[in-house]
């Protein structure tokens, strides 16, 4: 199958006061028609830049992109500004992770959703309000109607998230960017949103790229997954290989920190020893080394490549095979 | 106050919120918080639950003292044992709030040190070194250094940002913090790291919580007492292993029963399939 959007060796770049900061580096990855594809990391990872990237979102100023962006047989990343803003809210829309950012606060939410519906169809101003009105209900806001009329700082968080949501969800998109969609919501709440997006996809055959770090809401919704680590990709998998047998100590260690209701409330929740070191300080070698469980001297001594496991499965660790039989193993998954 | 160890209580509060059309007329009235009474303990944390809009935030902004209450009032028992109502016109330095968007909270014009040193100016701290001290190990607390000191709002990823509210609450030493989905945009492992440093901070210092979730795990790990909102009241309310065990309202069962799912293969689709 041709793939809607193929992002090939991006890099992406800031000027600081202290220097250039590379928050993306190298990061390739593609999404189908269809496909939900998720990118999971740590805070501080790079997936949101990743994501504002694709959509040449960033302050022009100070950013630099590099590798390419193909979406329709075309390089996004070689689109001036006017071109971009013909894909952007239209071809390819954003769930923003902060809603604020993304709502016009002197605009009424009614207008906000009835000019993205009219940006981009043909039809008369009543129909698309009564269209806007239908969306924001399929987002589980009550009182629709009166919300139409209402500001956005007259909304609470989570009503303001969904607003975002019907936003981006009013142009049909061919491809939709979720930058961590559901955070204000509680797990019904969540599902209901979650059921809405996989509603355009199936309606639509639109791709969906999926920023979260719930690895609930991954198992829940991604066919596949990319785990990002201090701007690189260090793992990338079928949704089930990752959880049955995660080749990556990064991604195991993600794994197994995901808390459970059912687990002693009195002992400190397990978490992956250490922090991401900072964009100014970023290792010659394995980026996660200090980090890892698993480290060897020579993961020290030069950047580690992404290696293919077995078809649609990479990681970016020297000892991935093995570990990867081992967990094949233990988990009693024959492959 | 009904005994020592409470330091903030709330009784009969309501919060109604009104749009006026062009013409000055009242055109809606929504009642965001509807008569509700709690009380936050010294060294014990009450979580609000509820749904989303259910006037959990509302509720917060009212014992911060951000938005004045439509009826109803907070008293606040201070250090030395005197107690004050709370009041927008001199917000209690005591209680310190971590906001549900920290984006919007953050002055982009600032860096991220003198963000926090501002907290502490407003409190009547002024000696350079002492406010280079408290800063440093505030942000030590969420895990930044120097460098990210340095940076502005914008250069920081939406989890960071949300460490710096914690940061800048935590500056000005309180003893009331009012945590607004402090958590939510932020992946388990830092996560865990700020929940156990919270509770950390709890047993030294003894400070009270109101930590609005809606997220259950965090609940059990966080909170002794929890109050489940909706529709702008507080329809049940009990200690947090009671809450578990016997969820009396509606919304509190449905609320416990939708666990997420850990696996794929959990899925509601594959389960059809495989
Ligand atoms: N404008 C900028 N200037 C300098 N550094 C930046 C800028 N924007 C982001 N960064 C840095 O780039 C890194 C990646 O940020 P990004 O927002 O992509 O993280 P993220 O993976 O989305 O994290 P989170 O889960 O917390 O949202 C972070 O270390 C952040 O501090
Ligand atoms: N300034 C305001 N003007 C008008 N209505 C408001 C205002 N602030 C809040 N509301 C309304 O009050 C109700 C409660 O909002 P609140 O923000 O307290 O909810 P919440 O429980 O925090 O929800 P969430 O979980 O989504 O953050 C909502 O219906 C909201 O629309
Ligand atoms: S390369 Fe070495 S340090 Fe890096 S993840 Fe693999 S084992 Fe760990
Ligand atoms: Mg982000
Ligand atoms: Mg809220």
């Amino acid at each position: 199958m041709t793939n809607l959007l193929e992002v090939v060796d991006l890099r992406t770049s800031f000027d600081t006061e202290r220097g250039t900061v590379t928050a993306v580096d190298g990061a390739s990855f593609t999404v189908a028609p269809g496909e939900v594809v998720g990118i999971v990391g740590e805070s501080g990872c790079g997936k949101s830049v990743t994501a504002e990237s694709i959509l040449q979102l960033l302050d022009p100023a100070s950013t630099t992109y590099s590798g390419q962006v193909r979406f329709g047989g075309e390089d996004l990343l070689t689109f001036g500004e006017t071109a971009m803003r013909r894909i952007r809210g239209n071809r390819i829309s954003m769930i923003f992770q902060d809603p604020m950012s993304a709502l016009n606060p002197v605009f009424t939410i009614g207008d906000q959703l009835t000019e993205a519906i009219l940006a981009h169809r043909r039809i008369g101003k009543q129909r698309a309000r009564s269209e806007a009105t239908e969306l924001l209900e399929k987002t589980g806001i009550p009182e629709p109607q009166r919300r139409m009329r209402q500001y956005p700082h007259q909304l609470s968080g989570g009503q303001r998230q969904r607003v975002m949501i019907a936003m981006a969800l009013s142009c049909d998109p061919e491809l939709l960017i979720a930058d961590e969609p559901t955070t204000a919501l509680d797990v019904t709440t969540q599902s209901q949103i979650l059921k809405l997006l996989i509603e355009l996809k199936d309606e639509f055959d639109a791709g969906i790229l999926f920023i979260t770090h719930d690895l609930g809401v991954v198992a829940e919704i991604c066919d596949r997954v990319v785990v990002m680590y201090l701007g690189e990709v260090v793992e990338s998998a079928n949704v089930h290989t990752l959880f049955d047998s995660p080749a990556h100590p990064y991604t195991r260690g993600l794994l197994a920190s995901t808390p459970d209701i059912a687990s002693d409330p009195s002992i400190d929740l397990p978490i992956i020893p250490g922090t991401v070191p900072t964009l100014h300080n970023v290792p010659v070698g394995c980026r996660f080394a200090d980090r890892c469980s698993f480290v060897l001297p020579e993961c020290r001594d030069r950047p580690i490549d992404l290696e293919v496991l077995s078809d649609g499965h990479s990681s970016r660790c020297i000892r991935s095979v093995k570990l990867f039989e081992d967990s094949a193993m233990s988990d009693g998954v024959a492959r | 106050m009904n005994d020592d160890h409470t330091v903030l209580e709330a009784r009969n509060l309501s919060k109604t919120f009104s749009s006026r059309s062009l013409l000055g007329r009242t055109t809606s009235e929504t009642r965001a918080v509807d008569h509700v009474s709690l009380s936050l303990t010294a060294g014990k944390t009450y979580a609000l639950v509820g749904e989303s809009g259910s006037g959990k935030s509302t509720t917060g902004r009212l014992l911060q003292g951000l938005i004045s209450p439509s009826a109803g009032e907070v008293t606040i028992r201070a250090s030395n044992g005197s107690t004050s109502v709370q009041s927008i016109s001199r917000a209690n330095r005591d209680v310190q709030m971590i906001f549900q968007d920290p984006y919007s909270s953050l002055n982009p014009r600032r860096r991220i040190r003198g963000i926090l040193e501002e907290s502490l100016r407003i409190i009547g701290e002024r000696e350079p070194a002492v406010l280079r001290s408290k800063v440093d190990e505030a942000l030590a607390a969420v895990g930044f250094g120097e460098e990210h000191a340095q940076r502005y709002p914008h250069e920081f990823s939406g989890g960071q940002r949300q460490r710096i509210g914690i940061a800048r609450a935590l500056v000005v030493s309180p003893k009331i913090i009012i945590c607004d989905e402090p958590v939510s945009a932020l992946d388990v492992s830092i996560q865990a790291q700020i929940l156990n440093l919270l509770r950390k901070l709890q047993a030294e210092l003894g400070l009270a919580y109101l930590f609005i979730t809606h997220d259950m795990t965090v609940v059990r790990y966080l909170a002794h007492r929890v109050g489940v909102m909706h529709r702008g009241k507080i329809v049940e309310e009990a200690d947090t292993a009671d809450l578990f065990a016997n969820p009396q309202h509606d919304y509190t069962k449905r609320l416990l029963a939708s666990v997420p799912i850990h696996h794929p293969s959990q899925r509601a689709e594959a389960k059809g399939k495989n």
